[in-house]
């Protein structure tokens, strides 16, 4: 039937067929004109193919979302999932380190103090039938915890056991407006006693008629029988202002304590106290702030002491 | 054999062929996607009469050849539709009624591919390189 269209489609038909066959045995041995050509072609259709790659690369776009949806679905669920978990480890990780620092301040202060603690941890906060200001520890008279002692954190003191049961106690802080504790200045040894007043801030009135009051002045427990309820020398606070006037009888001052009463995660229960007098052993160190210099070098800043609670030693009295 | 047309329709095979490289080869369909160039170079090569049937396919299947993400030799394609181009071209008059009739003409174009494709692989086997 190839013979319909005469000679002429014969000899077409078979030219483009060598020619066919020519090309491909041109480009079987390698020669580079099959290359260039194909070079060529991208050359010129390349500029087209941008601008319908452009066109047309929404389409491919939404076909290749749809074909990959439930793999990314799949893969936005488990990262979601992984992300959480992340999360959580970070949260548990952040109350572990916040657990771990509180813990090793609370064992430096009583290793400093040569003092046997059992660390606890803060199970409730409020406030009872006899104590307005209270929390709960974990631990309680199975692991050697009895009423009327001391508990501590890193800072200082905290309060006093009050109810204990086998596996858990009641602290009564020593912000709640019934509680007092002796205390001594430290360097002057000026006793007087602290008042709880429903906050991180108490009064201190001054026994001591001769003592002298100042800013900064640290304040530690006296003491009691036995070491219940209080230990000696457990920092109790610092004077943040003196509030005494000329028609009181005695002195006092405002009273801020070392702890933060409002942000208790571990304490300690001081089962026994030291073997020796600690005096001014535990007194924090004062903390160390900057302050601006009035020189010709105002701009310079300088590390120094202020008004923080401190040693002081040119007080009257004498530091035993 | 009109030349005007012969131009006007590798123009048109030249524009099928970018959208075929730049267009569907991106949307990633399954199985490289459409072959939307051989469709067409099909049913143009069905299209035309007596010798155009061979023109149209040789220029078509060396469009094609210009591919440059192929890897077949050059001019693989110009003689597998140079080919085809003869096969319409012979049977042509018995396929008149046939291509009339647009359900028959489907499975023509089909039955088609299906023979390109299946001279591709043999000389692709032949030859070396797909």
């Amino acid at each position: 039937m190839i013979g319909r269209g005469g000679n002429r489609t014969r000899l077409l038909l078979i030219v483009l067929l060598v020619t066919s066959l020519l090309l491909i045995t041109l480009d079987l041995r390698g020669i580079s004109f099959t290359k260039a050509s194909r070079s060529v072609s991208q050359t010129i259709f390349s500029p087209v193919e941008k601008v319908v790659s452009k066109v047309f690369s929404p389409i491919g776009n939404f076909f290749s979302n749809v074909k990959n949806f439930p793999r990314v679905k799949s893969e936005v669920t488990q990262l979601k999932d992984a992300n959480s978990k992340l999360h959580q480890q970070i949260t548990k990780q952040q109350d572990l380190l916040g657990a771990y620092t509180d813990l090793k301040k609370n064992f430096d202060l009583a290793g400093k103090g040569g003092l046997k603690i059992i660390p606890a941890r803060v199970i409730a906060r409020g406030a009872n039938s006899t104590f307005v200001q209270t929390i709960t520890i974990d631990i309680g008279s199975g692991d050697g915890v009895r009423s009327n002692m001391t508990v501590i954190n890193g800072d200082g003191l905290i309060g006093i056991t009050k109810l204990v049961t086998s596996h858990s106690s009641v602290v009564q802080l020593m912000s709640d407006p019934n509680f007092k504790i002796g205390v001594r200045i430290a360097g002057t040894g000026s006793a007087g006693v602290v008042l709880g007043e429903g906050d991180n801030q108490f009064i201190f009135q001054l026994l001591d008629s001769q003592g002298n009051l100042a800013n900064g002045q640290a304040l530690l427990s006296l003491g009691s029988d036995q070491n219940r309820p209080f230990v000696a020398g457990i920092p109790v606070g610092y004077i943040s202002s003196i509030s005494t006037t000329a028609t009181d009888l005695t002195q006092s001052a405002i009273v801020k304590s070392y702890a933060n009463l409002n942000a208790l995660n571990i304490v300690s229960v001081v089962l026994k106290g030291a073997d020796h007098d600690l005096r001014n052993t535990l007194v924090p160190p004062a903390p160390i702030t900057p302050t601006v210099l009035s020189n010709s070098n105002s701009n310079i800043i300088s590390p120094e002491s202020t008004t923080s609670p401190s040693l002081n030693t040119s007080s009257t009295g004498s530091a035993k | 054999m009109n030349f005007r047309k012969i131009s006007f329709l590798s123009l048109l095979l030249a524009f099928v062929f970018v959208i075929q490289i730049a267009g569907i080869s991106m949307i990633h369909l399954p199985y490289g996607g459409i072959p939307l160039y051989l469709i067409t170079l099909v049913i143009l090569i069905s299209l035309q009469n007596g010798a155009d049937c061979l023109i149209i396919g040789f220029v078509g299947g060396f469009i094609y050849d210009l591919n440059p993400s192929i890897t077949s030799p050059m001019g693989e394609w110009a003689l597998i539709f140079t080919i085809v181009g003869a096969l319409y071209m012979n049977y042509k008059p018995v396929l008149v009624d046939i291509l009339d009739r647009p359900i028959l003409a489907l499975f023509i174009y089909s039955f088609t591919l299906i023979v390109v494709l299946s001279i591709f692989e043999i000389f692709s086997a032949i030859f070396g390189g797909i």
